[in-house]
């Protein structure tokens, strides 16, 4: 800040600079641009893919595309209200639904155990890990063969390859986030002198926890695929069947209701992982999630 | 834990020092077997007295922790022995506070006390009250809900403290408690814990790389040398009790943290000789 006697450098005297330091209102400025581009990012998200439907509907209607092959959203959406109308449909969806649950439960309680054990015992580490490793890279839908030999065609094969392909998931995850519990949990938890089911349930599995849901997030979301696939290859039902079906009998519009309702089946159940994930661990920062 | 305690008093010469809380004969303790092996700590000898506050010193990596490790039963000793007394049969004779990862970040403030006292065997309603004066105590009553991320770092090592306490332990060890705190948020910790240590007296063994803070807080100052660690020198801090923080202020201080480091610094230069030529491993 200049002084009122300033001079330039000739000597003479000219107009002082005097600077003011007072609050600005580039807070509320501020606030506002944040406002207005939250805005802006939530109309944007909504209105590309809506854009995208219009063009969709636009081209089919008026012949850019063969709407026999790809039917406009209007219709997808009529068949697909038809579809749950009628009944059967849901059915299917309900089976599917109920496959990757019952298959995704054993599959995690086997691969948590599995996980939690490996992760703390080295010996069972050692007698284990290498070969689980190897079996983990072997894509588990090349193994639906093996399984339709040993289980017979039916329900069983299905669950079975749900199962297998959630426990890898939960299993590498689980062991290592065992494995990796910093030391000065374990101390912290041996100097109060906890019994082993404490320390297990109180320290263990908390310390694992949120690694763990990371691993069930992704899980959820392969076992749809896989049972997409495997509803195709052996099924006679389920949603998966429906998609492959409709297009065999070129129900181009009814595979569409297919796709859609499996795409849904994935974000929901894959945030419904994520709440519980939430819930169950309510200690874990947002900004270290994976989401 | 409790396996070394039995372990320790079933071999103990009842005739070495009755007045002694702790003692240690010989102690030490190596890492590792093989031409890989650290010998972090001993032979050492030290007692300290039923209610005394001994405060260690030493350069890194000279085995202070590992001392109250092989105290708090965590580790067992590579030799010697040590006797640790305890009146009667309580449920938790010795608590620790760590320097970090002490408290779990997926209990809350109050839940991470409570838990201390349950492993304690303290009845749940009983738990609740005793841990919520605890923590009042310690300037943490409004944060009882909250998760540890969400405090700072000196809140966080007052749970800690609050926790360690809440179980009335007849033997509190510190591992560097305030080592990763700021040097405000220490002096404060250091009045709070003084305050503390000298309403009820309780044995306390308080690790940490300053000299300051151990001659504020301690009756005894302990000097080790660099790994392996054994004693260097024992000084007995000549405030008296109740004393506060201000004790660093007289010429007396000055002169006995002069003395200290007079004893220190070869040992720290031998540490860092040691490091330059390669032998020294990770921390211990």
């Amino acid at each position: 800040m200049k002084g009122p006697t300033a001079t330039d450098g000739r000597g003479t005297p000219r107009q002082d600079a005097v600077f003011v330091r007072r609050p600005l209102r580039t807070l509320d400025r501020a606030a506002a641009f944040q406002r207005r581009r939250r805005f802006l990012e939530g109309g944007l998200a909504v209105l590309i893919p809506l854009a995208l439907f219009a063009l969709w509907e636009l081209g089919a209607r008026l012949g850019w595309i063969d709407a026999r092959m790809f039917p406009a959203p209007t219709t997808i959406l009529r068949t697909g209200a038809s579809l749950l109308a009628e009944g059967y449909f849901w059915s299917d969806i309900l089976l599917t639904l109920r496959r990757v649950l019952i298959g995704a439960g054993i599959g995690i309680v086997a691969g948590f155990t599995a996980g939690a054990l490996m992760g703390l015992n080295r010996t069972a580490r050692a007698a284990l890990e290498p070969m689980l490793s190897a079996v983990y890279v072997v894509p588990k839908l090349a193994l639906l063969p093996v399984f339709i030999t040993i289980f017979g065609l039916g329900e069983v094969p299905l669950l079975v390859i749900i199962s297998v392909t959630v426990f890898f998931y939960i299993w590498i995850y689980t062991m290592e986030a065992f494995a990796s519990i910093p030391e000065g949990y374990h101390e912290a938890a041996r100097s109060l002198d906890l019994g082993p089911v404490r320390m297990f349930t109180q320290v263990l599995v908390p310390a694992a926890l949120p690694s763990v849901f990371v691993a069930l997030r992704v899980a959820i979301s392969v076992s749809i695929i896989v049972i997409v696939a495997s509803e195709f290859l052996v099924g006679t039902t389920g949603v998966g069947y429906v998609i492959f079906d409709s297009r065999r009998l070129f129900m181009n519009d009814q595979m569409y209701v297919g796709i859609v309702t499996v795409s849904l089946m994935g974000v929901v159940l894959s945030m419904i992982v994520q709440r519980i994930g939430r819930l169950v661990t309510p200690w874990v920062k947002h900004s270290r999630r994976i989401d | 834990m409790r396996v070394h305690l039995d372990d320790v008093q079933t071999t103990a010469d009842p005739s070495s020092g009755p007045t002694a809380k702790i003692s240690a004969r010989g102690i030490g303790r190596s890492f590792g077997t093989g031409p890989g092996a650290v010998h972090a700590l001993g032979p050492l000898d030290l007692d300290i007295g039923e209610g005394e506050f001994v405060s260690l010193v030493g350069p890194s990596g000279c085995g202070k922790s590992t001392f109250v490790r092989l105290v708090a039963g965590l580790l067992p000793p590579t030799f010697g022995e040590m006797t640790v007394r305890i009146e009667g049969d309580p449920p938790a004779p010795i608590a620790t506070v760590f320097q970090g990862f002490g408290i779990f970040p997926w209990k809350t403030v109050l839940g991470n006390v409570k838990f201390a006292l349950a492993a304690a065997g303290v009845e749940r309603r009983d738990a609740n009250e005793r841990a919520m004066r605890w923590l009042a105590r310690l300037g943490l009553a409004d944060f009882a809900d909250a998760y540890p991320e969400t405090l700072s770092g000196g809140m966080r090592q007052r749970v800690a403290i609050a926790r360690a306490l809440a179980t009335e332990p007849q033997i509190l060890l510190m591992d560097e408690p305030f080592a990763a705190i700021d040097a405000q948020m220490r002096e404060m910790l250091q009045e709070e814990l003084l305050t503390i240590s000298q309403t009820e007296r309780r044995t306390v063994v308080f690790v940490t790389h300053s000299l300051e803070e151990a001659l504020v807080l301690a009756d005894r100052v302990v000097v080790m040398t660099a790994r392996p660690g054994t004693l260097l020198s024992e000084t007995r801090v000549p405030f008296g009790r109740p004393r506060d923080t201000r004790v660093r202020e007289g010429p007396e201080f000055g002169r006995l943290r002069v003395d200290l480091w007079t004893h220190l610094r070869d040992e720290v230069q031998a540490q860092m000789a040691g490091q330059r030529g390669g032998t020294a491993q990770a921390t211990l």
